[in-house]
């Protein structure tokens, strides 16, 4: 008994899903190894400035890096939505679309930001306690 | 302090910008004046005189740091301006209070704060491991999720014609 036509329709359907889906992973791979290289150069500049990071202080800045690559990506896509609202302010069909995918990228990157700040901070915090700690004796009274 | 008089005594608080009695206790005992060494919200270490005073409680008198704004016995001194104050001249909030309804707060903000805490206070290595690792994905796969959502955004809109060069 032969296949129907929705049969063979559903089967072509899957396979192009199934490509669509390989291509959608071959691009978030290869922008998941980009954000790598950039997190790693990032870190490298943070450690420069730090010699003698204890394991903590790396991690802390190993993340700050990492959210530093994030702000970067999400700066970028703000900045084309953003040009394209601009472009298309006067048209009622798509500038809301774009006012509000901007309006998700701007909290996100903010988001972002705000932890990047955080967490820099720490590391600072962390470098003063570890200087505190290595050159005062604590006296003890009695 | 009623009975002994002793000075001189120099403590470190590891707290970023508090100072705590159990902390000073277990360093230098109960002293009459110290000097407490603490490094401040911004990474910059200070040095704090203080006093110590005493607080009735439930039997008996109990060592207690004096605040020195309105000299009233505390367990805890925070650091506001140049001096540390108590929790009645200067009241905290936490950070859970005071950003629990923002949206950064919930884009990991919350697993950021639990992670800073967790170093500063020297919780342990596997804890501060599993939150840096947890915070790395989580971030990671929401910006990939809503830059992918602007870039296609500005694809469809490029696509469409809508922009006259």
């Amino acid at each position: 008994m032969g296949r129907s036509d929705a049969h063979i329709e559903d089967d072509a359907g899957a396979v192009s899903q199934k490509s669509a889906q390989d291509h959608t992973d071959r691009l978030s791979a290869r922008w998941r190894d980009n954000h790598a290289k950039r997190t790693v150069e990032i870190e490298a500049e943070l450690l420069k400035d730090r010699p003698g990071a204890t394991c903590d202080e790396r991690t802390l800045l190993h993340l700050a890096a990492h959210d530093a690559a994030l702000c970067d990506r999400l700066a970028e896509a703000e900045l084309q939505v953003s040009e394209r609202l601009v472009a298309l302010v006067d048209n009622a069909t798509v500038s809301g679309a774009l006012a509000k995918g901007l309006q998700r990228t701007i909290a996100c990157r903010e988001a972002c930001a705000r932890r990047l700040r955080d967490l820099l901070q720490a590391a600072a915090v962390l470098r003063g306690q570890h200087k505190l700690a290595t050159v005062t004796p604590i006296k003890r009274v009695a | 302090m009623a009975g002994t008089v002793r000075f001189g005594a120099v403590a470190i608080s590891f707290r970023p910008g508090q100072v705590r009695l159990a902390d000073v206790l277990a360093q230098v005992g109960v002293v009459d004046e110290l000097t407490v060494r603490l490094v401040d919200l911004n990474g910059e270490s200070r040095e704090v005189h203080l006093r110590m005073t005493e607080k009735w409680s439930a039997t008996s008198w109990r060592p207690a740091l004096e605040c020195p704004q309105c000299q009233a016995p505390a367990a805890v001194l925070r650091v506001q301006g140049e001096q540390v104050l108590c929790a009645r001249c200067r009241p905290a909030h936490t950070a859970h209070h005071l950003n629990k309804n923002c949206r950064t707060w919930r884009d990991e903000g919350a697993i950021a704060d639990r992670l800073v805490r967790s170093v500063l206070l020297g919780k342990g290595i596997s804890s501060n491991s599993r939150l840096a690792r947890q915070l790395e994905v989580r971030s990671l796969a929401r910006i990939e999720l809503v830059g992918e959502q602007a870039l296609h955004l500005v694809r469809t809109i490029d696509r469409a014609g809508f922009i006259n060069p």
